[in-house]
């Protein structure tokens, strides 16, 4: 049969493009639309109903004066640690571990079966996660302070009504459930690697730990790309974790910008201002995410 | 199998006692669950319960009125599911098969919506359902979580579509194929397990959702499942609520995560390899 010409088969892919149009136009007009009104509300003194007031950039002035609302700004950036740097480079390690020293000399069922284990932060309703960690941890009837109690310890320890002490546990806590999402990543980019390199690096009489260093890390650059891109951009608009773990507090210890912003429309209390807030951070994460999709594909092209 | 020596029973035991601690708090919590009374009492907190003891089930299910909070959930997630999958097929469709040309820009549109903190929209949206009557009602929840993550799912999906194989869409275009032929009888049968496996990430997504039922559910009666038990557990202080019975709390825990844990088991062997064949390339 003969091929078709070139312009026929053109012609199709033209076609295939209006099947864009739809889905485009319905994310395009809801999410731009809303951020367009988010953007006005921004420069009015509202309480969310009523008629907005304008008051040109006042809440953005709100917004730089106030220290409570820099800390908040200041605690997401910081979460990047616990949440998408250390993950990253632990997930890597620990599923190089799991999928290349314990699944070839122990089996593969328990290798995934830790891996599931692992994961498991990561599908339990983090509403229910923030109840579990307050049961354990709450100063009075905490089963933490309870087990202590009971083995002879005579001071209750108040771990999550201190400032410093909340900060670290949260931040342990991030790195506890971030981890499976890393690794889970890892552990599929792991799989997609020729076991004949692997072989011949064994043959030639390389350590277990050198080949993670000179192979498995090398050739899961991409992986850890896309690892810190998703883990830092979900650090920077935080919610869930801060709003059922710890509250943002204790006194605004662990605030970020996303649960200030919620408390802000849920009271009612003044909603240009957290609009301005939620604009900047917008901006900021659609920058980020915007530059990281270029890191990305310039990534790419460098494999290729 | 590889030879096992000393030196890797020692690593089995370290990355034993790593998932063990990991899973501390979830088997603390879900073995007290069950535990009966006398159990709960008498044993160590550590020690395996000695039966399952399911009255505690029984006892935090009426006690919540769970049934149709667990029906909002189900209805919810599904429908949203479903509409973030039907918008994201289609255009993904024609970004990775029919590569327009600004492909990448529109990618990275749908990366950035994705990426986009939720309070940004929340309070438009729920002015937005406030002038046309359905604040209150599930279908402004599901019509936003379907189209917020219809971006993601169009991400992936394109990525995916674009390595499809190029000599199937020769052959289909030698024989005359429609867009729409194509699309139905050879992209879709092709790309169905990993349509599945991104519904089933999706689903856990807005089972797990929390910003916009806050907001756009005032009433408990349409309230999903997480935030019901959440609330009465006195997880959430915006809306106050009595303490209660540890047990009630900890089987309650147990019940609003079994869904996405089913979820998981059931695509767990998928899940890692969709996400992988979607991040990567």
């Amino acid at each position: 049969m003969p091929r078709k010409p070139l312009y026929l088969r053109q012609k199709k892919r033209a076609h295939h493009q209006l099947f864009a149009i739809p889905g485009l136009l319905i994310l395009v007009a809801t999410v731009g639309g809303a951020l367009a009104f988010n953007f006005y509300y921004s420069f009015t003194r509202w309480i969310g109903f009523g008629t907005p007031q304008w008051v040109w950039l006042r809440n953005y002035r709100y917004m730089l004066q106030n220290p409570a609302i820099r800390q908040t700004a200041l605690h997401a950036v910081i979460a990047i640690v616990p949440f998408a740097i250390i993950p990253t480079f632990l997930g890597c390690f620990i599923a190089a571990v799991l999928f290349d020293y314990i699944s070839p000399r122990f089996g593969q069922t328990i290798a995934s079966r830790f891996r599931g284990l692992l994961y498991l932060p990561q599908i339990v309703p983090l509403a229910m996660t923030g109840v579990v960690w307050n049961w354990l941890l709450d100063s009075k009837t905490g089963l933490l302070n309870q087990y202590l109690h009971d083995h002879g310890a005579r001071w209750h320890i108040a771990w999550m009504e201190s400032q410093l002490t909340t900060q670290i546990i949260f931040a342990l806590i991030l790195i506890w459930l971030q981890l499976g999402f890393t690794l889970l990543i890892f552990i599929a980019g792991l799989s997609r690697i020729d076991t004949n390199i692997l072989e011949a690096a064994q043959l030639d009489g390389a350590k277990w730990f050198t080949q993670f260093r000179l192979i498995l890390l090398p050739l899961l650059r991409t992986e850890i790309a896309i690892v810190l891109l998703t883990t830092s951009i979900s650090s920077l608009k935080i919610f869930a974790p801060v709003y059922w773990i710890t509250h943002g507090g204790p006194r605004g210890a662990t605030d970020v910008p996303s649960t200030y912003v919620f408390h802000q429309f849920y009271n009612g209390s003044n909603v240009g201002s957290a609009s301005a807030i939620a604009t900047v951070f917008a901006l900021l994460v659609g920058l980020f995410t915007a530059g990281l999709m270029k890191f990305q594909r310039r990534g790419q092209v460098m494999k290729i | 199998m590889k030879r096992r020596n000393p030196m890797s029973w020692v690593v089995l035991f370290f990355v034993t006692t790593g998932v063990a601690i990991w899973t501390i708090p979830y088997y603390l919590v879900f073995t007290y669950a069950i535990k009966s009374p006398v159990d709960q009492t008498s044993t160590s907190l550590w020690a395996p319960p000695h039966s399952f003891n399911a009255s505690y089930f029984i006892q935090a299910w009426q006690w919540g009125d769970l049934t149709p909070k667990f029906f909002n959930s189900l209805y919810i997630s599904s429908v949203a599911t479903a509409i973030s999958i039907g918008l994201a097929f289609f255009t993904a469709f024609s970004l990775g098969i029919g590569k327009p040309k600004h492909r990448t820009l529109i990618l990275t549109i749908c990366m950035v919506i994705y990426a986009i903190p939720q309070e940004a929209i929340v309070f438009p949206w729920f002015k937005f359902t406030e002038a046309i009557n359905i604040y209150g009602n599930q279908i402004g929840v599901i019509l936003i979580l379907g189209i917020l993550y219809s971006a993601f799912a169009t991400y992936l999906l394109t990525t995916v579509l674009s390595e499809f194989p190029k000599e199937i869409l020769e052959a289909a275009y030698v024989d005359g194929v429609s867009s729409w032929r194509l699309l139905r009888s050879i992209i879709f049968p092709l790309i169905r397990p990993t349509l599945a496996t991104l519904a089933a990430m999706i689903f856990i997504w807005d089972w797990n959702e929390y910003m916009m039922p806050l907001i756009l559910l005032p009433n408990n009666n349409t309230q999903t499942l997480p935030i019901i038990i959440a609330t009465a557990l006195g997880g959430n202080p915006d809306t106050g609520s009595p303490g209660m019975n540890v047990s009630i709390m900890a089987m309650g825990c147990v019940l609003s995560a079994i869904p996405s844990i089913i979820f998981f088991l059931l695509f767990q062997r998928t899940l890692s390899r969709g996400i992988a064949v979607g991040a990567v390339d």
